[in-house]
Parts: structure tokens; C-alpha cells; sequence
């Protein structure tokens, strides 16, 4: 059975480490006050031990265990907050594109699930996970003890790229899934019909969601740095294959996807969507910081 | 098509280089999975079509670019329609076979010189070229029998074509090259001239006079391409006997005709005791000796009686001149019994010089008249104006001397003259006009040669009618071309009779209103010569002027002979003499100054029997066997033809100039002038341009199609 460490490395669980301290202090900036805690600083039931990483509160070591252990472990506690976050990810078959040098966008977007997912539970913010391709796959609902972390993860692990983009249906599916409020954060490429997918997103910012759009690149898909005569076989099988100059069509191609992405973003904007667009090169810890820098606002 | 550099062609396998590189591309297409289908295709959507046709183009530039570069390389020149006959032409070669271009060494004269050239020139023309050789000295022959794409064998005829040494035909042959031309197949024509452009023939074109065949040529629609092939020689000097005239046709035994010779130095060397010698038959008589200044020319007579009867040929001949075909000139001189003539007059002979008669009876046997020991050609016997059958015995002519009209039965005068009798009428003041009309002239059934229209007078006060100037061709005329024996021109004449135009009849003389002075007619076997004024004083002042005795005795020479053979014959022309009947049953041959032997023979035409000798192609004494009877003939060379002298340069590219013709003078000059009007100059300029241009495409194709 796979298990959290097998999509995170060691690096990054260290890195989310560092992220999730980094977070916090952020988070607890703007968070406290607009969480209804009642206890300020400290949550009054105990969740878990952690090793001491540098920059945690010296307070919070638990010296017993020094004491006996010699080891430095940090005391945490759950803290009680209102944020329901559901971490939408796009299992569809244009996800399971891999460019030269690159990873898939979906195993960029599962870590970037799993980290964020990690970075709310360690919040103790309730996060639920909805995968889907033309239609939605696995739902599980919001959940903020560590055990639901790991089945958001278990889950993640298990999830294949499907078969093709059906974004705007699943969106209203998933709108009538999510009976309560909360945080959606959608992680797709959003290759499908740019107004069709708005509608939808139209749909969940009227029910009250808050919506966080992260569109997933490709670096291929961004240069189209293509040089040979290729034979371009669509991943999803909805199109026939393209047999071309790359470079004859680099131009334009560009042209497009920058108008397809602008088009997308002030689509997003109109509804008060906030958007990322990350490249699949660009490390997971850049998207959180995107993602907390949005949050900041 | 030929190279300069030609092993810089193989530069020209670089394209393959792109050719492979896009079959390569071709064989390794990557398969790319990718998910932006969508984008791909709204990127494709708008130039999908255009897109494929470009990248088609562009493969195209860049295999063209490789192969321009190495075709500029190797400097192409574009034979390569020949090779095919894509670039075959219509060649007509329009040789001056005259005399003059025998100019020089036999190795190295003008006439050698084209057929070795030529032949080089026709090897080097396009496969599928036709060529036709015009002779320039007979236009209206061809070496060659139709134009032939076989240029060897064009090539061959050309080096068996013997020099004819006739004068060039200048305007009838470019006027026979331009009908040609005319119907030559369109397309690539050529007309190339090639001649030692000698001042003699091309002077007068030169200096401004106009060429209607080259004029029409021009403005013809796809006109030809018209070269003028320069065979000038380094050298102009020769001397030539330009002139060789017996005082007389006909001579009696011991009667003694003078050879006027004239001798010419057309270069620019003085001459001093050049030797000339006299030659009767062949043999030597005498030598005298001239002096020439540059470009001068000297006149001498020799004399000579003959003892025996028969033909002889006179000949003068000069030594010491490298040219030796026109070192000689030859006449035929036919010594005879005395000529009887009859002349018939309206009165009685008085003795006093105002009767007609008495004119032409002193002007034909002016030695019997002076009482002179010298004997005379012409024995004449004067009668009334009555004619009896015996009174046409052993008469040989008959002069009607200004007679009223014929007392007599007309009919004995026409059995006399179309059994080969002369008749020579004087129509003078008395003449019934309305008898000579009628019954002379008969609507041209008569003997007389042509209708009278009227008596002509010279108005008052004006100028009397005099003789016309110009050159003379009838064979009883030539002698009075040369002014030393006589001007005709001195007659002043007050009256004439205007005699009109009729069939058969030629002028000899006419007067400078236009009007014909003396004209000729064949009746039968004999001939009518007819002098539209009188033979006496009356109406003008002829019979008083120095040309009157060689006239008439040259006319009635004329008349007795009976044979229309002419045997002062030029080199270049192919004569036809009319036989007899009896003559034509004879086998006839001739034998040709060089000795060779060549049986002639016989057409028929009009029922007239044809003597057909070939061309004349050497100057020299002939002999005629016809039967056992033997005859001569001379043959001379033009003496125009003599003058080698050629244009100047600037001259001659001045003429070239105003017909749009080039002038070359090799063959290496005439096919690199042939090469760049097929082609222009060698093809790498234009080639660079191209290739550039297919630069600047490729960029702009590879910007287009890279920024869609």
C-alpha cells in the first residue's frame, strides 16, 4: 500500500516542514481572529509529537521526552478553525502529459495537493480531496486529523490519469456535492472550453465558495520548443493525430495558448477566482507561496 | 549545355544535401504525446493548407539554392537546346564567290579562308540546323539543292564550291537572301554574309546608298539575325588588263584591225617597263613595255592582218603581277571574205556627200572611197530603190538608206532576211509613215522592228535631242563605252521618228528624251536593226561625227553574222547560244582554256533549240567543236573584279551599324556573338541574380512560415 512518504520524499517532507512553519506564521498573522479559536496560541487538545526543526517555539519542546529520549520534540496541539478546503485535482489524460526534462502534471499536481493538503491539516484547517476526469472520481469529505491526512494521500497515490477533460460537468457536480462553504482549490490544466468551465466555476462562487484556480503547465507547453517533424498523438484520444513542422507553427501556437490562458484568467477574474498558473518546473514550494501569497490578500 | 568550369558542377550534388536532410526528417518524425491538442489545432486552423504549400516551396528554394550556386560556379553557357535542336536556326550563308576574294595566297586568300571557316562555323551550329549556301555571283543558285540539316554535307559542298570569279550581284543576292529568309521556317533565322567587302561592291552602301533587301529584312517580323563575316585581305595591289576591244568584229584578209588594251594598277606601287605582250592564237607576237603610276592606268594598241580565214583569238597579257587571272584579257576577232552589202537608196548616187548613201557608202568601205591601197571589210554595191531576186545574190546585208518606202516586192526582202540576211534601215525625212506602218511594221508581222508613231522635232530655240549616256550591252556598242572611240553624244539630232515598244524588239541606242534611237529585232534567222533618223545630213549630224564609220560598219558586222552566238563571253555567266536546226543535229563540245573537255548539250525551248554550256569558271581562249566546224569563244574576267581594294573599318561597321547587322571576322568571334544572341553572355549573372533572390525567398519564407 502506498504510503505518504512514497509521493513525498524525504527532501520535500522537509521542505513542507520548513513550508508549513513558513505557513504558519503566516497563516496565524491572518488567520487568528478570523477562526473562531478559543484558545489563542496553544490548542488544548493534543494531536501529535514532531521533531524540533529550527524556528519552532522553544516553549513548545516537550522536555520530558528530552529527558528521557535526549531528543528535541515539539509538543502539538489541534486548534480549531472554521476553513473547509477541498483540494480539487484534474485526473484527466492531459494531465498524464510528461514533457522533455519535466514530470507529469499530475504527479506535480498530487504533491501539490498532498503538500497543500498537508499544509492545512498541519493548520488545522479541514481539507477534502475531489479527483475527477470527465467525471468525479474519488470524494472524500473534509477532514482535519492527521489520519485523514494520510487517506488524502493514500488516496493521491492511487490516482491514475484518466480518460478525457470534462471539467465544466464535474464542477457542477461537485457544486452540488459541497453542501457547505468553503475553500475549493482547483488544480487542472483547464484544457476544456474556456466559457463552459467559467460557467461552472460561476456555479460554485454563487453557492459562497471561495475558488483557487491553479492551472498546470507543462514547460513544453509554455515554449513549444519542438524542433523536429513530430507526430503530436493527443492523450486523450479526442483528436487525431497532427503530423507537422514544430517550428512552423511555434508562433502561433503561442499566440494561442496566450490567448487561451488570458481569456481563462479574466474569465476567473470576473468571478473573483483567484488564478495561479504554474510550470510544472517550478518547485511545489513556489506554488505554496504563490498560493499563501494569494491568501495574504 | 557547356561550363567554363566545369568540375565546379559537381557542387551541384549539394542538393542533395537538403533532400536528404527532409527525407530524414520525414523518416524520423517523433512521435510527441502531448495535451494541448486544442491549442495545436486553433493553431493550425487558419494555415494548414498554406502551410503545406510552403514548406513544399521551401524545400524547393533550398535544393534550388545548392545547385544555382554551383551553376554560377561553373560559368554555364546554354548549348544545351542545341544538343536537342531547342536551338536549332536557319542558317543562310550568302558567299561572295567573286574574283576578288581569290585575293592573296592561294592558302590564305579570302575564298580560302571562308570555306575553312565556315566549315568550322557550321560544325559548331545547333543539332537540327538548316543551312542553304547562296552564291553571291549567281543569287539564283545554291550550293546545296534544298537546305540541309546534314551540315556536313553543307559543310563538304562548301570546300568542293570552285571560285566562279564573277562579279558579287550585291543587291540580287541579299534580295534573293531576303525572299529566302522569307520563307524560311520562323523561329531563330540568321543571314551571314561573308564577303572581303571589297570597296568595288559595298562602296556605294557604304557611303549611304541603300540596301531595299537588308531595309526589308529589318522590318520583317522575326526579321533574321543578319552578320556580316569581314574576309578583307591585308593586301590591295594587282594589275589587271581591264580592257582587250578589237576595232572590229569582222576583218578581211590583210585587212588590219587594231587590240585596244587598257591596263589598270589598283595598288598603291608605281610600275616602270612592265612587260605586255601581244598574242594572236596563242602565240606571242610582240612585247611592249608601260609604265603605271599608283592606281594609275595606261592605253596601248596593237595591230595585226590577218593572212587566213577563220577565227582567231587576240590576246594581251601582262607578266610580273602575282594575281594572274586578270592578267589577260582575250577577244575573238572572225576574218572573213568581203562583206557584200546593198544599199538601196531613192535617188541615184551623185558622188557628193548629201545623199544618205553617201555617208554610209564612204563610212563602209572608206578605203575603196579614199582610193587607198588598204582593203575594206565591206565591198557595198548602191542600187535604185528596186529589189530583185539578183540583186540579193551573195549579198550578206541591205540598207534601206532614208527610202521612201520599198519600190519593190517586200516579200524578196523577207524570204532574204529570215533565211539569215541583215537588214538596216535609216528612216529618214521622206519615209511614207503610213507604208512603214502598214506594210513594214505589219502589227509586228513585218521586218520592221516596232511601230512609228510620229515625227519628233526639237522645239524651237531649245537644245537639239542627243545621244543618252550610259553603259552600253549590245555586242555591236561596246566598243563606243570607252569615249576614245568616239562620244556618240557629239550627234545633235533636229528630227526622229518616235518608235513605239513591240515584242522581240531591243533598244541599242536610244536618244536623252527617251525616246529609241536605234533598235533590233530577230526576224527568222537574221536580224533588223531600225535608226529613227536619217543616215544622211538631213535631220541630224551624225554621219559627221568620228563614231559614225566604226558605227555603221559594226552594226552591219553585226547584221552578217548569222550566228547569235556571242563569243566574247565573262567569267561567272553560264550562256545559252540558239542553234540552227542543222547546228543542233551536231554533237558540240568544249574545250576549256585549262584543256578539259566538256560535252555539251541541248535544251529545247519555244521551239527554239538551246546550246547550254555550263558555268563559266575560268578566264581564257574556249574552243567550240561543233561537227567538224571549229569555233572560239572568249572568256574574260569582269575587270570591275579586279580592284581588290576593301572598305575601312569604320566604313564598314558604319554600314553594319545602319542594318543591324555585327561584323565578326573568325569563327571563334562569330559563335561567341551567336552564343550571346541565343543566350546573352554566359549564364552566372542572371544564375547569381536568381540565386539571390531564392536567398532572400528562403528567409522570408522560413520568417513566414516560423512566425504562422
Amino acid at each position: 500500500m502506498a504510503s505518504p512518504t512514497s509521493i513525498l520524499n524525504a527532501e520535500e517532507i522537509s521542505s513542507l516542514a520548513n513550508l508549513q512553519l513558513f505557513a504558519r506564521t503566516v497563516v496565524e498573522g491572518f488567520t487568528t481572529g478570523n477562526h473562531a479559536s478559543p484558545h489563542k496560541g496553544f490548542s488544548v487538545e493534543f494531536r501529535q509529537h514532531r521533531p524540533y526543526v529550527q524556528g519552532d517555539d522553544i516553549r513548545r519542546l516537550d522536555w520530558k521526552i528530552f529527558g528521557r529520549a535526549d531528543r528535541f520534540y515539539i509538543r502539538e496541539y489541534d486548534e480549531e478553525t472554521n476553513l473547509r478546503a477541498t483540494v480539487v485535482v484534474d485526473a484527466s489524460g492531459s494531465m498524464a502529459f510528461q514533457g522533455r526534462g519535466g514530470v507529469r502534471k499530475l504527479d506535480y499536481a498530487r504533491k501539490l495537493a498532498a503538500s497543500l493538503a498537508y499544509l492545512l491539516i498541519s493548520q488545522q484547517d479541514a481539507v477534502g480531496l475531489v479527483t475527477f476526469d470527465s467525471k468525479l472520481r474519488q470524494v472524500i469529505p473534509c477532514g482535519s486529523r492527521v489520519t485523514h491526512l494520510n487517506h488524502l494521500l493514500e488516496t493521491l497515490v492511487q490516482t491514475k490519469a484518466g480518460s478525457e477533460t470534462d471539467l465544466a460537468p464535474v464542477l457542477e457536480s461537485l457544486a452540488q456535492r459541497l453542501r457547505r462553504r468553503g475553500l475549493i482549490i482547483l488544480i487542472s490544466d483547464f484544457f476544456d472550453e474556456a466559457d463552459s468551465v467559467l460557467r461552472a466555476i460561476g456555479v460554485l462562487r454563487r453557492q459562497g465558495h471561495e475558488i483557487i484556480a491553479i492551472q498546470l503547465w507543462d514547460r513544453d507547453e509554455l515554449d513549444f520548443p519542438f524542433g523536429e517533424m513530430s507526430r503530436f498523438e493527443c492523450l486523450e484520444q479526442s483528436h487525431e493525430p497532427l503530423q507537422l513542422d514544430p517550428k512552423a507553427v511555434r508562433m502561433r501556437y503561442l499566440q494561442v495558448r496566450g490567448e487561451f490562458e488570458q481569456k481563462l484568467r479574466e474569465g476567473l477574474r470576473r468571478h473573483q477566482v483567484d488564478h495561479l498558473s504554474l510550470a510544472t518546473d517550478q518547485p511545489h514550494s513556489t506554488a505554496l507561496r504563490q498560493y499563501l501569497a494569494l491568501r495574504l490578500r | 549545355m557547356s561550363f567554363l568550369n566545369a568540375i565546379l558542377l559537381s557542387g551541384g550534388a549539394a542538393l542533395l544535401l537538403p533532400l536528404i536532410l527532409y527525407l530524414l526528417n520525414l523518416r524520423r518524425i517523433t512521435p510527441q504525446p502531448w495535451a494541448a491538442m486544442h491549442l495545436l489545432q486553433a493553431a493550425l486552423a487558419k494555415r494548414r493548407r498554406n502551410l503545406r504549400i510552403e514548406q513544399w516551396l521551401l524545400l524547393l528554394i533550398r535544393l534550388l539554392i545548392p545547385l544555382l550556386l554551383a551553376l554560377c560556379l561553373a560559368r554555364p553557357v546554354m548549348t544545351a537546346m542545341r544538343v536537342f535542336g531547342g536551338g536549332k536556326s536557319s542558317l543562310l550563308v550568302l558567299l561572295d564567290d567573286s574574283y576578288s576574294m581569290q585575293a592573296g595566297d592561294a592558302a590564305s586568300s579570302p575564298s580560302q579562308r571562308a570555306k575553312q571557316e565556315l566549315s568550322r562555323i557550321l560544325q559548331s551550329l545547333p543539332k537540327g540546323s538548316e543551312v542553304q549556301v547562296m552564291r553571291g555571283s549567281a543569287p539564283d543558285q545554291t550550293l546545296l539543292n534544298a537546305p540541309t540539316a546534314a551540315l556536313d554535307i553543307a559543310a563538304q559542298a562548301l570546300q568542293s564550291h570552285p571560285c566562279t570569279h564573277g562579279p558579287l550581284r550585291l543587291q540580287d543576292a541579299l534580295s534573293a537572301a531576303a525572299s529566302w529568309i522569307e520563307k524560311s521556317p520562323p523561329g531563330n533565322r540568321e543571314l551571314l554574309v561573308v564577303s572581303d567587302f571589297s570597296k568595288r561592291d559595298w562602296g556605294n552602301a557604304a557611303q549611304g546608298a541603300g540596301l531595299p533587301a537588308l531595309q526589308s529584312l529589318s522590318k520583317m517580323p522575326q526579321g533574321p539575325q543578319l552578320t556580316f563575316y569581314d574576309l578583307r585581305p591585308p593586301q590591295a595591289e594587282n594589275l589587271a588588263v581591264v580592257a582587250a576591244e578589237t576595232s572590229a568584229q569582222i576583218a578581211a584578209v590583210g585587212q588590219p584591225i587594231g587590240l585596244r588594251v587598257r591596263v589598270i594598277n589598283h595598288g598603291q606601287r608605281a610600275w616602270q617597263d612592265l612587260p605586255i605582250s601581244f598574242e594572236v592564237d596563242g602565240k606571242r607576237l610582240r612585247t611592249s613595255r608601260l609604265s603605271l603610276a599608283a592606281q594609275g592606268e595606261a592605253v596601248l594598241t596593237f595591230t595585226h592582218q590577218f593572212d587566213a580565214i577563220g577565227k582567231h583569238a587576240l590576246s594581251a597579257r601582262i607578266e610580273g603581277d602575282s594575281f594572274a587571272l586578270d592578267n589577260a584579257r582575250h577577244g575573238i576577232v572572225e576574218v572573213r571574205k568581203p562583206l557584200e552589202v546593198l544599199l538601196l537608196e531613192d535617188e541615184k548616187p551623185r558622188g557628193s556627200l548629201e545623199a544618205a548613201g553617201d555617208f554610209l557608202s564612204l563610212a563602209l568601205s572608206p578605203h575603196q572611197s579614199a582610193g587607198s591601197d588598204l582593203k575594206d571589210l565591206m565591198q557595198v554595191t548602191r542600187n535604185e530603190n528596186r529589189l530583185r531576186q539578183d540583186d540579193l545574190k551573195g549579198r550578206e546585208v541591205v540598207i534601206l538608206a532614208d527610202v521612201e518606202r520599198l519600190r519593190s516586192n517586200l516579200s524578196l526582202l523577207e524570204k532574204f532576211v529570215t533565211e539569215g540576211g541583215g537588214l538596216l534601215v535609216f528612216v529618214g525625212p521622206k519615209a511614207d509613215l503610213t507604208w512603214y506602218q502598214r506594210d513594214f511594221y505589219n502589227r509586228g508581222k513585218g521586218l520592221f522592228p516596232s511601230p512609228v508613231l510620229g515625227l519628233r522635232r526639237a522645239a524651237n530655240g531649245l537644245q537639239p535631242a542627243r545621244i543618252a549616256k550610259g553603259l552600253l550591252s549590245h555586242p555591236a556598242m561596246l566598243y563606243f563605252n570607252d569615249t576614245r572611240a568616239g562620244r556618240l553624244q557629239d550627234a545633235e539630232f533636229q528630227s526622229w521618228w518616235e518608235l513605239g515598244p513591240a515584242e522581240g524588239t531591243r533598244t541599242l541606242l536610244s536618244l536623252d528624251s527617251g525616246t529609241p534611237l536605234i533598235v533590233e529585232r530577230q526576224v527568222g534567222r537574221g536580224r533588223v536593226i531600225a535608226v529613227a533618223s536619217s543616215a544622211g545630213t538631213a535631220w541630224n549630224n551624225a554621219a559627221l561625227q568620228p563614231f559614225f564609220v566604226p558605227l555603221t560598219q559594226r552594226l552591219v558586222s553585226h547584221l552578217s553574222s548569222s550566228s547569235m552566238v556571242r563569243d566574247n563571253l565573262t567569267v561567272g555567266e553560264s550562256p545559252r547560244f540558239e542553234l540552227t536546226s542543222e547546228e543542233a543535229a551536231l554533237t558540240h563540245q568544249l574545250v576549256l582554256p585549262s584543256g578539259q573537255r566538256v560535252d555539251l548539250g541541248i535544251e529545247s525551248e519555244n521551239q527554239r533549240r538551246l546550246l547550254v554550256i555550263p558555268t563559266l569558271q575560268e578566264p581564257g581562249v574556249m574552243q567550240w567543236n561543233c561537227g567538224n566546224e571549229l569555233r572560239l569563244l572568249a572568256c574574260n574576267l569582269d575587270p570591275q573584279e579586279a580592284d581588290f581594294t576593301p572598305l575601312a573599318t569604320a566604313d564598314l561597321e558604319a554600314l553594319a551599324k545602319r542594318h543591324s547587322a555585327r561584323v565578326v571576322n573568325s569563327p571563334e568571334s562569330w559563335q561567341q556573338l551567336d552564343r550571346g544572341r541565343r543566350h546573352g553572355s554566359e549564364l552566372w549573372k542572371p544564375l547569381l541574380a536568381i540565386l539571390l533572390l531564392l536567398l532572400f525567398a528562403e528567409v522570408l519564407l522560413q520568417q513566414r512560415i516560423t512566425r504562422g
